[in-house]
């Protein structure tokens, strides 16, 4: 589908809501708003701050009522690009947003899924709710799906500690799940501390894969919601290059030719840069005041406003390697 | 270099469309505007589609996340309240501006009393005191009310440029404001359609009158862009010495990036219905192409483009 001068593409995007900071839906919108993309926002809940302050209040919306925005939604039928789904906070809730998307996936929507399981070694959600991510990885209806090393390795049964075993573990993903095109956001390897790892895989014919990867410097601290940065920013970038290349891919397509690894080059350069950006004005906090600056730092807040000029910047930073 | 000026809007949330938070939140951020964003209400989309779906917030949920932003302690550089659904919540929200501006008398607040237009009022009457109340308390910097509104406020209908003078005059000593903007207005039999700032400071009051085209109210969410575009400006220009006339300034650019976003709204409408796109509204097939184009206005926020040329009032 073409868009002429005068569209714009358009996706939901379901996850929460925080008054303050960015994270969930207030870290995918802004950047894809100015990448020319209308976003509806359906929040998921309503949260002074992100959970990693220490401290936060608000409500979370009841399945019930996610429900009721869903049939607001049907009831003037709008129609959607993508849809995308993150954090979702409780089993029923999940199953909920499922059936969004299983509706809308089921009338031709991409769906984006970032299957939030945990992190840095962490689950932090219900075995129920891995379950149901597993089953619906297998329906056959998500096109994208970006889980983080700990979420590959839960949802694959593999454990990830070099390229061998990272490749191991998309390949047994995508006899699993057989989803379209899989992103692992961000993999540490045992014997590389400097770099992150970041792959992709994407379905060329039934049953044929190709996975690449990239390799990128890591910056000593810890970013809330630089995931969900990425799979917004992502959701444009897969869209931008399918419409570009999708058409003339083949069997014979090099890595550096797929509109995956094009997606992925972009998104993981300019992620690279808010993130610079971000860790710049926190060490800038330390030396202003002649403090030493720790070893790792947690930074609870994008500078995503500052950052605003790098999200449609055509940026493909890094080199695409094969397994 | 890493500074930006932040702001807390609280207004009403959809989930498709471009109203409340919704309409203000964007171009606020294309403008360098860190905005923190208390909805008030989660709408499937506006009311003027002829169904919606949703929740409203009550006012101890609206204290409640506040209380929580406090606790992480934030401290803004602006204010901005649109449209709140009743009493009690509008009542919590002049609270919490109260308590915000104790803390920075900086802050500048502004508040759009809307409960509105054309003599039909789409708020519960017992929101009309509870604006008079947190007016008068003070700590309110900018108003934006239509004439329907502000007529509600002064309790006297504004028919002539001497009841308007007598309006602003109250406005600003009684209901406390210093910067007011009236931002549509018909007085008598004169047909055409006016805006009026008025500014007062410790020695001067300066007013301005505007002739504003047609301002197609058909379209929703547009004073919830206008206020928006004004707080930046007036957050601007005020901080700015040897601006004397930064209100009618920040008004005329404000306007003129309206003027755009209409045009190009107003455009792409036809496109998609026809040329007589009034005739055709209040479904929700046709209301869906009369949103907002605010992503494809993205560029226009900042041009500082003065496309008016306002009278002495």
């Amino acid at each position: 589908m073409t868009k002429g001068p005068h569209s714009t593409n358009k996706l939901l995007s379901i996850q929460s809501h925080v008054i303050h900071g960015y994270v969930g839906n207030r870290a995918a919108t802004f950047p894809l708003q100015m990448r020319g993309w209308d976003v509806d926002c359906l929040n998921t809940v309503q949260f002074s701050n992100h959970p990693a302050y220490g401290s936060f209040k608000g409500t979370k919306f009841g399945p019930e009522t996610l429900k009721e925005f869903y049939r607001g939604l049907k009831d003037i039928g709008i129609n959607y690009d993508a849809v995308l789904t993150g954090y979702v906070p409780s089993d029923e809730a999940l199953s909920v947003v499922f059936d969004m998307c299983k509706d809308l996936a089921s009338h031709g929507v991409k769906w984006i899924l970032d299957p939030v399981l945990g992190d840095n070694g962490k689950i932090y959600v219900s075995q129920g709710n891995v379950d149901l991510y597993r089953h619906i990885l297998r329906c056959g209806l998500v096109s994208v799906v970006t889980p983080n090393q700990l979420e590959l390795e839960v949802l694959s049964g593999v454990k990830v500690t070099d390229l061998e075993s990272f490749k191991n573990a998309i390949d047994t993903f995508n006899e699993l799940y057989n989803v379209e095109n899989l992103i692992v956001t961000s993999v540490q390897l045992s014997n590389d501390s400097a770099s992150l790892y970041s792959a992709g895989s994407t379905r060329i014919l039934q049953g044929v894969f190709k996975s690449f990867y990239f390799k990128v410097q890591t910056i000593p601290a810890q970013f809330s919601g630089s995931g969900d940065l990425f799979s917004g920013l992502l959701t444009s970038a897969i869209y931008k290059y399918n419409e570009k290349y999708g058409s003339s891919v083949n069997i014979n397509t090099q890595l550096e030719n797929l509109p995956l690894a094009y997606a992925l080059n972009e998104v993981l350069s300019i992620v690279e840069k808010v993130l610079t950006l971000t860790y710049e004005h926190e060490l800038n906090k330390y030396t202003s005041r002649s403090q030493p600056v720790p070893s790792y730092l947690k930074i609870n807040d994008l500078k995503l406003i500052q950052a605003r000029h790098y999200y449609t910047q055509e940026l493909r930073n890094f080199t695409v390697h094969s397994f | 270099m890493f500074e930006v000026k932040r702001v807390l809007s609280i207004q009403s949330h959809v989930i498709h469309g471009y109203v409340g938070n919704r309409a203000a939140t964007f171009p606020l951020q294309c403008l360098g505007w860190d905005v923190d964003v208390i909805n008030t209400v989660n709408f499937s989309n506006h009311t003027g589609y002829g169904s919606v779906r949703g929740t409203k917030s009550t006012h101890e949920e609206i204290n409640e996340v506040h209380r929580g932003l406090s606790d992480i302690g934030v401290v803004y550089d602006a204010f901005l309240t649109g449209y709140i659904h009743g009493a009690e919540a509008l009542e919590a929200v002049g609270e919490i501006g109260r308590r915000m501006k104790a803390e920075n008398p900086q802050m500048l607040w502004l508040l759009d009393p809307v409960m509105g237009d054309e003599g039909e009022l789409y708020v519960s009457s017992s929101v009309i005191p509870s604006y008079r109340k947190i007016l008068m308390q003070g700590g309110v910097d900018i108003i934006t009310p239509n004439q329907f509104e502000a007529e509600l406020l002064v309790d006297f209908a504004i028919d002539s440029y001497d009841a308007l003078q007598r309006a602003l005059e109250e406005l600003h000593t009684k209901f406390r404001v210093d910067h007011v903007v009236i931002s549509s207005l018909k007085i008598g039999d004169d047909k055409s359609i006016k805006a009026v700032t008025s500014h007062r400071t410790r020695q001067h009051t300066r007013q301005y009158i505007f002739d504003i085209p047609f301002i197609e109210s058909y379209f929703t969410g547009v004073g919830d862009l206008f206020s928006a575009l004004l707080l930046d400006r007036v957050y601007e220009y005020s901080r700015l010495a040897h601006r004397d006339s930064y209100l009618q300034q920040s008004v005329n650019e404000s306007l003129s990036v309206m003027a755009h976003v209409l045009k190009v709204t107003s455009d792409a409408a036809s496109r998609e219905l026809g040329s007589n796109v009034v005739s055709k509204m209040g479904s929700a097939d046709t209301m869906k192409s009369c949103e907002l184009r605010l992503i494809q206005c993205r560029d226009s926020y900042s041009s500082r483009e003065q496309l008016f040329t306002p009278r002495k009032l």
